[in-house]
């Protein structure tokens, strides 16, 4: 699997951090196509850059972390991590116990079971 | 702490691995709770959790403090979770119907997470005045139904789940158990009396009505004037039955001694409960003789002025005129309303006091 991290990045210089933002750029392209047509290619850009080093910030380095991160920014819009849902799914985001990947599969358990509770409790 | 798969291993590359060196896998199970009013989500310590694969058995947890529970070093494959709640929790979680096992694919070398929510049962209430102010140090009794399955509730079968004072906040409670309850006020409120003005020497009747206390609570209602609450002037003794309290006062002079206002309040009061009624006038029926200047009896109808300005109509009728008269005011001078320039004064004729037209 392959890893990036943010030394390596600087490391590698300003362009090779740029290329690899292009294939997050193509990742989120094909993922929310509508979203990212709507934003324009400079602005896709750009949000893209934030979100991966929002994604750093929270020690996401992996190719599928930060895929795994931007699915979540651009499902539920940019700064979701900072908002506070009454579900509280994304609070695991800053979880000490949680490796990055785990805190990433414990956002989708708990969005997928409010969702499920939503639907079948809704009626009281 | 919770695996961290690639915290100390970052570049794997496109090595290959050992036939002999099997891939295992991660399951983490987090069970939340939450309730409808707050569905901000909390973990619970202590569910248990049932590993399946293959319907057969592939592990048995607890929930931790943070509402987790890990397997570790599970073969490929897909996995199914179900939480296991006995009687004792399902009495305090919503379960019904019991949330579904959930069945994930687990792949080597990561973690799947899991996720479970369960609600759970909350009770809030709040007593306001009719203005929406919140009513302060009403006592209530919260009563929890017994399971009995019978067809009809009677009141054995309440048990009492809580007793207290409202404060200046909303009361609520959470993790309270799944039932049927029945919130009783130890309230009194609407204090009537069935006439419109207290008169001397004629039954009026006081009620209230008194929930929240057995029959035969004894209460009571003490009269007060309307503009000194600080002593009651006289009390009457009465006992609440069917959510009611009733008594009924023939005022006497004496017990209004102290009445400088001319109006009274009655105070319905059971234990610390109490509630007023609205301000009624106290008047003295009485009657007058009335004569015009030649000694004839008055008829007709009269206007009577009183020294704190009030007016009250009254018939007289061969001479004689039953009159209202305000608590502790005298009668200032009488007016013939169908004879504009016509007054009645107050004569005394041999000692004996009569109304004269002149």
């Amino acid at each position: 699997m392959l890893i990036i991290r943010h030394a390596q990045m600087d490391t590698l210089g300003g362009a090779m951090r740029e290329w690899s933002i292009g294939l997050f750029v193509e990742y989120v392209e094909e993922r929310f196509p509508v979203k990212v047509k709507a934003l324009g290619p400079t602005e896709a850009w750009n949000t893209v850059r934030r979100a991966i080093v929002r994604a750093e910030s929270y020690g996401m380095q992996s190719v599928e972390e930060i895929r795994g991160f931007l699915d979540l920014w651009f499902q539920f819009g940019p700064e979701f991590d900072t908002r506070q849902d009454a579900e509280g799914a994304f609070d695991a985001l800053e979880d000490p116990d949680l490796a990055a990947d785990v805190r990433l599969s414990l956002i989708a358990a708990r969005l997928e079971t409010a969702a499920a509770n939503r639907t079948t409790k809704s009626i009281d | 702490m919770y695996p961290k798969t690639k915290s100390s291993d970052p570049v794997v590359g496109c090595g290959k691995k050992s036939e002999q060196q099997k891939q295992t896998g991660d399951i983490l199970v987090e069970v939340r709770i939450y309730c409808t009013a707050d569905p901000k989500r909390k973990p619970v310590t202590g569910i248990n959790v049932e590993l399946k694969k293959d319907d057969a058995n592939a592990g048995k947890g607890s929930t931790d403090s943070k509402g987790r529970v890990t397997f570790s070093g599970l073969d490929p494959g897909s996995y199914s979770v179900g939480l296991k709640i006995g009687p004792s929790l399902a009495r305090l979680y919503d379960v019904d119907p019991p949330p579904p096992a959930q069945t994930k694919s687990v792949v080597g070398n990561k973690t799947t997470a899991y996720a479970f929510e369960l609600r759970y049962y909350r009770i809030a209430f709040s007593v306001t005045y009719p203005d929406g102010k919140l009513a302060q140090k009403v006592d209530y009794e919260l009563r929890l139904k017994k399971i009995t399955g019978a067809q009809q509730t009677l009141d054995k079968d309440w048990s009492s789940y809580k007793t207290g004072s409202t404060t200046a906040e909303d009361y609520s409670e959470d993790y309270v158990p799944k039932g049927r309850y029945q919130l009783r006020l130890k309230a009194v409120s609407d204090v009537q009396l069935s006439k419109p003005q207290v008169t001397i020497g004629e039954a009026v009747d006081l009620s209230a009505e008194a929930t929240g206390f057995d029959d035969g609570t004894a209460g009571s209602f003490e009269i007060f004037d309307a503009r000194n609450l600080a002593k009651s002037m006289y009390s009457i003794s009465a006992n609440t039955a069917a959510n009611a309290l009733k008594a009924s006062w023939t005022p006497d002079q004496s017990q209004l001694g102290s009445l400088k206002s001319g109006w009274i309040v009655a105070q319905a009061k059971v234990s610390s409960a109490q509630a007023f009624s609205p301000e009624l006038k106290v008047v003295t029926k009485t009657e007058y003789d009335l004569v015009d200047k030649a000694g004839n009896n008055l008829d007709g109808r009269l206007l009577f002025h009183f020294s704190g300005g009030d007016q009250v109509d009254a018939d007289a009728a061969g001479g004689k005129a039953q009159v209202l008269v305000p608590w502790n005011q005298t009668l200032t001078r009488i007016q013939v309303p169908d004879q504009r320039n016509s007054r009645v004064e107050l004569q005394t004729d041999s000692g004996v006091q009569k109304f004269v037209q002149t």
